[in-house]
């Protein structure tokens, strides 16, 4: 039993060297496979790719202007003067208004009635007076106000009157 | 020894022999068509697509492939983008529609060949400037290997 032992011993201090450096061997092996796979999962998996692309578009903006939906004004009559030499004078109690959209800069001029001995017809472009009878609107809505001013040497014939105000854009 | 360094060759080749086809793998855009923009409305705010772009993506196979839409951007024109410019990019395929401004602009496109329709919409502020206007829609597409 004891050399049987002995025996074992020995054997054990003999073979134990190559059982440990075939393990380190294999680690190697293993270890060299594991790094080989890391690397291959690693490039397959985490490699993307991107790719770009510009897609062109063009349009041309054409000018444009109009004029919105108009509100006609309101005059009143008033009478001064003697029996016999009276003066008729016709003065705006509400403004015609009209909105004007453009896409540039426009002028804009306003003609007078021509149905009456002395009359004018004067604009205010968002509510500031505008002297003279044109002006240039900015680019964008604008609301056009026109007062109106009518006198004349004698009496007016009871009824109803109508004037036209004509307004017109024009690019500069 | 040698046979450890071979076994270990063998497995680095057969990595990069494995990595190789699909590095060059590679997404292919084609017969590109530009698209048309409009100005919309009295006030000339928006500018629109009238005539979308068209172009053809090829998604080699074995990969998968996301396609994402940006935001237009300004090339040229008479003036520039105001602060406060809303743009939007589009991509339609299929039943697909991508759209640059919400979670929806990227989607996985399928291998192959897709034809996608590209517009926009630029809201402007202000009104545009009349002239020639000029924008890009950008498309990114990333490949991964499956």
């Amino acid at each position: 039993m004891v050399n049987s032992g002995n025996s074992t011993l020995v054997d054990d201090i003999i073979f134990s060297p190559k059982i440990i450096k075939s393990t380190i061997m294999f680690n190697r092996t293993a270890s060299a496979f594991c790094l080989t796979m890391a690397f291959t999962g690693i490039f397959s998996n985490q490699i993307t790719l991107a790719e770009s692309v510009d897609i062109r578009f063009r349009g041309v903006v054409e000018p444009r202007a109009s004029f919105g939906i108009s509100t006609p004004g309101k005059m009143e009559s008033s009478f001064s003067g003697k029996a016999g030499k009276g003066k008729d004078e016709f003065t705006n109690i509400t403004p015609a208004k009209i909105n004007v959209q453009t896409s540039n800069p426009i002028t804009i001029t306003v003609s007078s009635p021509d149905t009456v001995d002395t009359h004018s017809a004067t604009l205010r472009v968002n509510s500031v007076q505008v002297l003279g009878n044109n002006v240039t609107l900015p680019a964008g809505k604008n609301t056009v106000e026109i007062d109106m001013l009518s006198k004349q040497n004698h009496v007016f014939t009871p009824g109803t009157y109508n004037y036209d105000v004509t307004l017109t854009m024009v690019s500069p | 020894m040698l046979y450890r360094f071979a076994i270990a060759s063998g497995l680095l080749l057969a990595s990069f022999i494995n990595f190789i086809p699909t590095a060059l793998a590679e997404v292919k855009f084609s017969n590109l068509s530009p698209g048309v923009v409009e100005a919309k409305g009295v006030d000339l705010k928006v500018l629109e697509s009238v005539v979308p772009a068209n172009i053809n993506v090829n998604v080699p196979s074995g990969t998968t492939a996301q396609i994402t839409v940006l935001s237009p951007s300004f090339a040229s024109g008479p003036s520039r983008d105001p602060s406060g410019t809303k743009k939007v990019g589009f991509v339609e395929f299929g039943s697909n529609k991508l759209s640059s401004d919400g979670n929806n602009n990227t989607i996985t496109l399928p291998a192959e060949d897709t034809n996608l329709e590209v517009g926009l919409r630029v809201e402007r502020p202000v009104s545009f400037t009349p002239g020639t206007y000029n924008y890009f829609v950008n498309l990114s597409v990333t490949i991964t290997p499956q």
